[in-house]
């Protein structure tokens, strides 16, 4: 029963989807599974029996060999993140670059000490969907303030020319009934017949230049409101500022 | 403080714990750009009922941890936790990226794994060390939570002791203020308390 429930679990091991690797103290490799195979390009039969060290050049260095130590003494398990190692395993990708792996390596007991097998995850492409996560992450957030400020500046300019409206009306007020005043004086004048037309003409004239600048008045509401309302005649900004 | 831990017994547990952090520091400075120090811990003894109140619980805010289990001639759990902020920041300090207040992602889960378990390996090989008996571990795994929930099970039983270790972390211009708790039974720790005095700790 051991004997099959042990096969079975090497046969776990075998076809998980996660590089598995097995090692005694000595870096001498016991067990290579066929995810590791696939990933490195090194064949079972060419790591069986060989230091893992000198396939696999990255795991002589320092801060891998101080940790991987206390494995074979039993202590808790290692993990190798990729953000600090990028890989431990050579295992190129099709374009050249290497696989990305996030490595756990844990003690197993046997009769003269603990091996250490290394679990691998490949996380290349999970890397690569964070990164782009994030980095729409941080468009969305800069569009975001740049929106924010764009609104607050839109802000501003409608309420300048609300103010530029409310004062040109006003202006606007002003002449057109002042025109309407005299018209009427010069209607009820000349219904009684004691009107003077040399006086007439020159207030007609008068009331002429009036109506012309009204006419200007409401021309440059008009192009405000074309363009948008986000600009105001500069003779209204300045009249506005006063 | 507990009255069933002597003087003697807590200095003890301050030594190992020293020497576990003292590894740390080394460790992560090598692995890292960054140079990072690790403040003198404070060290203490609490039980777990009591842990509600106590400043590791972060008044309930939620946290960041990675956690190792352990069984075998003692049992218990480790813990290195920091408030969800904080793991974020500390991640950020550590591999020079820019704090932008993101929450947690996978990758940055992933490197406080590692983070964690150097600084849990740390404080649990110095005990190994002295104990030189067979302990078995689980992979560090990332939770979060409240800490009330992250060791829920093990509050159960009363008579279950949090050691706590308060420590701060100083990375290039930031301080993360961080907690390595190990739970564990009352004879658990005397195990170890009377091994390093056997060993002439």
């Amino acid at each position: 029963m051991t004997q099959i429930l042990g096969n079975a679990i090497w046969n776990v091991l075998e076809y998980l989807p996660v590089g598995v690797c097995i090692t005694d103290s000595d870096y001498s490799v016991h067990f290579w599974n066929s995810c590791m195979e696939q990933w490195t390009g090194k064949k079972r039969d060419e790591m069986i029996g060989t230091d893992l060290r000198g396939h696999f050049s990255r795991i002589n260095k320092t801060p891998f060999q101080d940790r991987l130590k206390s494995i074979f003494t039993g202590s808790p398990p290692v993990v190798f993140s990729s953000q600090f190692h990028t890989y431990i395993f050579d295992a190129p990708l099709a374009d050249g670059s290497m696989r990305r792996q996030q490595t756990t390596v844990l003690p197993l007991e046997h009769q003269a000490g603990y091996y250490a097998m290394f679990v691998c995850e490949d996380v290349t492409n999970l890397t690569t969907e964070i990164q782009a996560c994030r980095e729409m992450k941080n468009t969305a957030l800069l569009e975001l303030e740049a929106r924010k400020k764009a609104e607050y500046g839109l802000l501003v300019a409608n309420e300048d020319v609300l103010a530029y409206i409310a004062e040109a009306t006003v202006r606007l007020k002003t002449p057109v009934s002042m025109i309407e005043g005299i018209l009427r004086e010069m209607l009820s004048e000349a219904e009684k017949g004691d009107c003077n037309p040399e006086e007439m003409k020159a207030i007609i004239k008068v009331q002429i230049q009036v109506a012309a600048s009204v006419v200007e008045n409401l021309r440059e509401l008009n192009d405000a409101i074309v363009t948008g309302m986000t600009e105001i005649p500069a003779a209204y900004r300045s009249m506005n500022q006063q | 403080m507990l009255e069933e831990i002597p003087e003697y017994g807590m200095d003890i547990l301050r030594e190992l714990i020293n020497i576990g952090i003292g590894r740390t520091a080394g460790t992560l400075n090598e692995l890292t750009r960054a140079r990072i120090i690790l403040e003198v811990p404070v060290v203490e003894v609490i039980r777990m009922k009591e842990l509600g109140s106590h400043s590791a619980s972060f008044d309930g805010a939620l946290s960041s941890a990675v956690r190792i289990n352990f069984d075998g001639f003692i049992s218990g759990s480790t813990a290195l936790i920091f408030d969800k902020a904080g793991a974020a920041a500390l991640i950020y300090a550590i591999t020079g990226e820019e704090y932008d207040k993101h929450d947690m992602d996978v990758m940055m889960e992933e490197t406080l794994k590692e983070v964690g378990n150097i600084c849990i390996n740390g404080i649990m090989g110095s005990i190994g060390n002295i104990l030189q008996e067979r302990i078995n571990y689980t992979p560090p795994r990332y939770e979060e939570g409240t800490v009330h929930s992250l060791f829920q099970r093990n509050a159960i039983d009363e008579q279950m002791l949090a050691v706590i270790v308060n420590t701060r972390f100083l990375v290039s211009e930031i301080q993360v203020n961080g907690y390595i708790m190990m739970v564990l039974e009352i004879s658990s720790l005397e195990k170890i308390l009377t091994r390093t005095i056997e060993s002439g700790g």
